[in-house]
Order: structure tokens, then sequence, then C-alpha cells
């Protein structure tokens, strides 16, 4: 009876594996990759074949976006982070003092303002870009991050705070929109600036897009378990 | 308990004038803050503001909404953001359920695996288009090496200029980016399904395919809607990757509805038209919600 071995039980659990193994490549390579990437010279990225493990490490990527280089990643990746912190704190605020409110009160036109922030989080940004756009062209007296932080918010008022967080380190378009000195950069915007003015360095834009990866992942990773929750709260039916 | 609850409410009641008066101002500024945007673009569409010379704005009625319908390039982008959307929000469906009954199974490194799917969805938008960007590169591209090595090309790809190659690209990045939302819905759904109902089955005679479509599918059939709907309006909505990854493709091929509207905000400087396009495009959201929500009340009815 050699065959035992190999038991039905024993296949399917070996299928287990075998994807399970498959998709956390497909998930977690590019991660992989762009770290490698930022920790190699130059000339070896543009090598003919590229190398999966790093031949030599150099620290020289980080060193040029953080000061040396020409683009200083620094300063947007400290607006960043201020921003995703500002915008949090007022998600929060707002959403439970909101949702408290559509919860517990009942007041006439509740169901029309709720189904106003539903058309909000469902109408594509950039109509509201564009009264942001206009409206602080003429407030200069405003300070840029706070031009970046309230339209910001106004996704993230109907979502969770954690939840916040990551889709305001994401938030690209509207930064984009309204933000155009390089002082009060935030590090999305950054990053699309590498991909118009330096084509080649790839070096430096994996760098950064490490930077810019480790908050988000970092924050989801801690707080993972409250994510799912979040997500699923309404989700499930009990 | 009965005593219980009646505690809360009362204590809610009785408190509720002084909880008025803390929310109403909070709520007061939100609705402001959330509502005079929306009111101010929406008052824009119907007007024929160009650049930023809201001076010289003027009402012309549904104009700039027949100018949306009758403007081929609108149509085009529409149909794009349409072929965008249904392949991505489909693949997530199937791989999202075929990697959340993976992770419903007990193994060794099972909580490390959940936390770890999560970290592409957390990754910014940007990012995962400069990720992709990277990988494909036409020159240096880890993908094109791999795949010559397969066998599979023969020469390198420039996948992100070639017309028939960006827009799977751009898919294979959403649905890189975002199955894991789809995951963590439905693995939530498939872990309120009590085990002893599969005993059951197994016991009956069930094969593993038959419990799925008898057992599993039924009952996960509202997180599924649930993650199809919000993956359907965060499709329709995606801008970041075909910002980064094609800007608008090889001509016009990837060019979503979304971007559409964004280079004539922002490009053209056409804000009226822009803000038009826009809630165009909210409207057809509308309907494709109205349309799911119908034949999730039907399945539910049945």
């Amino acid at each position: 009876m050699k065959m035992k071995f190999f038991t039905l039980k024993r296949l399917k659990r070996i299928m287990l594996y075998f994807f399970l193994t498959i998709t956390m490549i497909f998930f977690l390579f590019p991660f992989y990759w762009i770290v490698t990437t930022s920790i190699q010279p130059n000339d070896q990225l543009y090598a003919p074949t590229p190398n999966f493990i790093p031949r030599d490490i150099t620290f020289n990527n980080y060193v040029n976006i953080l000061g040396a280089g020409k683009v200083n990643i620094a300063i947007a990746l400290k607006n960043s982070l201020i921003v995703a912190a500002a915008v949090t704190v007022v998600c929060i605020v707002f959403g439970i003092f909101s949702a408290y409110a559509f919860a517990r009160l009942k007041f006439r036109g509740s169901n029309i303002v709720f189904m106003g922030l539903i058309f909000a989080e469902m109408l594509p940004p950039v109509a509201l870009l564009i009264p942001f756009y206009l409206i602080f062209k003429q407030l200069k007296k405003v300070g840029a991050l706070m031009r970046i932080i309230v339209p910001v918010s106004l996704p993230g008022m109907v979502s969770s705070g954690v939840i916040c967080f990551v889709f305001s380190m994401g938030e690209f378009m509207g930064a984009m929109a309204i933000v155009n000195v390089t002082r009060t950069q935030t590090l999305p915007l950054a990053l699309a600036q590498f991909v118009t003015k330096y084509s080649i360095e790839y070096g430096n834009i994996t760098a950064s897009a490490v930077l810019a990866v480790i908050f988000p992942v970092v924050f989801v990773l801690i707080f993972q378990r409250y994510i799912v929750k979040g997500l699923t709260a309404g989700a499930v039916k009990e | 308990m009965k005593t219980g609850i009646k505690r809360f409410f009362d204590f809610e009641q009785s408190n509720s004038k002084l909880v008025a008066v803390l929310v109403t101002p909070t709520l007061l500024l939100v609705m402001g803050v959330v509502a005079y945007p929306l009111i101010y673009s929406f008052v824009m569409s119907f007007g024929n503001v160009e650049f930023a010379d809201i001076k010289a704005y003027n009402f012309v009625g549904f104009f700039q909404y027949i100018k949306v319908f009758t403007d081929p390039e609108f149509i085009n982008s529409i149909l794009i953001s349409a072929k965008f959307v249904f392949f991505t929000v489909l693949t997530k469906l199937v791989l999202g359920t075929l990697i959340a009954l993976m992770l419903k199974e007990k193994f060794i490194g099972r909580s490390i695996t959940r936390a770890l799917i999560i970290i592409p969805w957390a990754t910014p938008s940007v990012v995962v288009g400069l990720m992709w960007k990277w990988m494909l590169h036409s020159k240096v591209g880890v993908i094109n090496f791999i795949l010559e090595r397969l066998g599979i090309i023969q020469a390198y790809i420039p996948f992100l200029s070639e017309r028939k190659f960006a827009m799977p690209f751009v898919i294979l990045a959403d649905v890189w980016q975002n199955t894991p939302f789809f995951v963590i819905i439905i693995l939530a759904g498939l872990q309120t399904i009590p085990d002893d109902l599969y005993e059951a089955a197994n016991m009956d005679g069930a094969g593993a395919v038959r419990s799925f479509f008898s057992i599993t599918l039924p009952l996960v059939k509202f997180p599924l809607f649930i993650s199809a709907i919000l993956g359907t309006i965060l499709s329709i909505n995606a801008f970041d990757l075909f910002f980064v990854l094609t800007k608008g493709g090889p001509g016009n091929v990837t060019t979503s509805a979304t971007l559409f509207a964004w280079n004539n905000a922002f490009k053209f400087y056409h804000l009226s038209y822009a803000s038009a396009i826009s809630y165009s495009i909210l409207l057809i959201s509308m309907l494709i919600t109205v349309v799911y929500v119908v034949i999730m009340r039907r399945k539910e009815i049945e």
C-alpha cells in the first residue's frame, strides 16, 4: 500500500501550498523588486540582464533623493505625512459626529444629506477639484498645506480613520491640481515628477517609491485587524 | 437584559439636547464643506467657463451636457472605462474568491499571509504605477526578461506603448492593487458559514465543487455584491494608474472617462465642460448602481 503517501488530503494540501506560494509571489514580488532596484548602482540597473539578487549594494539613490540630488523627497515626504495625519484627525472627528448624527438623530432631510454624501463619494474627483482649484486660487492667504488638507478630507469624511490615512497618503489627483510649488509638494506629486522629468533614473525613482510605501504599509500591518473589521462591518450580514 | 436596554435609552433621551448641541455644528460644518464644492461644480456644469475666468460665467442650460453626449471622444472614453471596469471587476471577483477560499483554510503562517495580502491595496496608486512601469520597461524590465527567457516572446515589447498591450497591463496593475480589497470582504463572508454545513453535505456525498456551488456561493452573495458594487465605482473613478502608466496610452487607447475629464479640466481648462463630463460619469455610475441593486434584490427574493 505504498500509495498511502499520496492521499487525496495530502494532494489537496500540496496544491493549497503551491497556489498560496504563487499568489504571495505575485503580490509581493514588486516590492522586492523596487527595494533591490533602489539599492543597486545605476550602471548595474541598465545591464542587459536584470539581477534578481543585487551584486553590489549602494545607498546612493537614497542619498540623492534626500538632499544631494536634483529632486528632494524629504520635504515631500514630510508634507505627505503632515497632510495624512491632519486628514485622518479631521476624518475621525467629523466622521464620529456625522455618523452619530445619522444613526441617532432623525432630523428633516437627513436622508437627502446622506444620499448627498454617497454621491460625493461616487462622483469622479475631478468634479470637486475644479471648485477647489478656483477657490484656492483666490485664497492666497490660506497656507498651502491647508489647501491640500481640506479637499483631501472630502472623500475621506465618509470613511473611517485608518482607511483615511491609507487613502490620503495615496491622494494624488487633488494635490496635483492644487499644488504646483515644489516646496509644498506631497509625496505622490514628487514621484510623478520623476515620471515626467527624469525618465531614466529608475534607481532614484524606486528609492522614493520605497520611501513612499513604507509608511502606509507599516501603518496597515499594525492596524490590519481594524481595517478588516471596518471594511467588512457593512458587508457581512450577521 | 431588558432593564439594561431601557437604561440605555433613558440615558439617550435625557442627554439628547446636549448631544444635539454638540453634534449639530459639526454636522453643519461637514455638510458645508462637502456641499459647497458639490453645488459649485454642479452649477459650473451649466455654464461656459474656460480657464480660471469665473466672472465670465454664463448660464447655458444643458449645452455642455449635450456636448458631452455627442462628443465621440467622450463616448470612446466611456467605452474604454467600461472595458476596464468589466475586466477588472470580473477578475477581482474570481481571483478574490479563489484567494479567499485558500485563506479560509488552516495552514502554517495563515495570519501573516492574511496580513501581507493587504499590502498591495495599501500602496499609493502612484507607487503602484511606478512599480509596474519599471517592471514593464521596454529595455530592462524584469517582465520582458522573464517572458523572453520562458520563450513566450521573441523580443522585448514596449508594453505600455503598444496598442494591444497597454490596456491589459493597466488592468493587471489594477487587479494587483485591488484584489486584496475583494479578498478581505469575501473572506469575512466565507467565515460566517458554519463548518457543519460542509460536514453534513460531505456525509450526503457532495464533493468539493458541489459544496462550493450549493453551499458557499449562495451564502456569500451579499459580500460578493458589495465588493462588486464598490469595486465598480472605484474602477469607474480610477485615475492615478492611468495617469502614471500611460497618460491615456498610445493615442487615446487608454483614455478612461476620468482621465478624459481631467484632460479637459487641467490640460485644456474647459472647466465647465469638464464638470459636465464628471456629472455625466456620475449619472452613469448611478445607473449602474441601480442595476446592481435591482439584481441583488431579485436574487434575494428567489
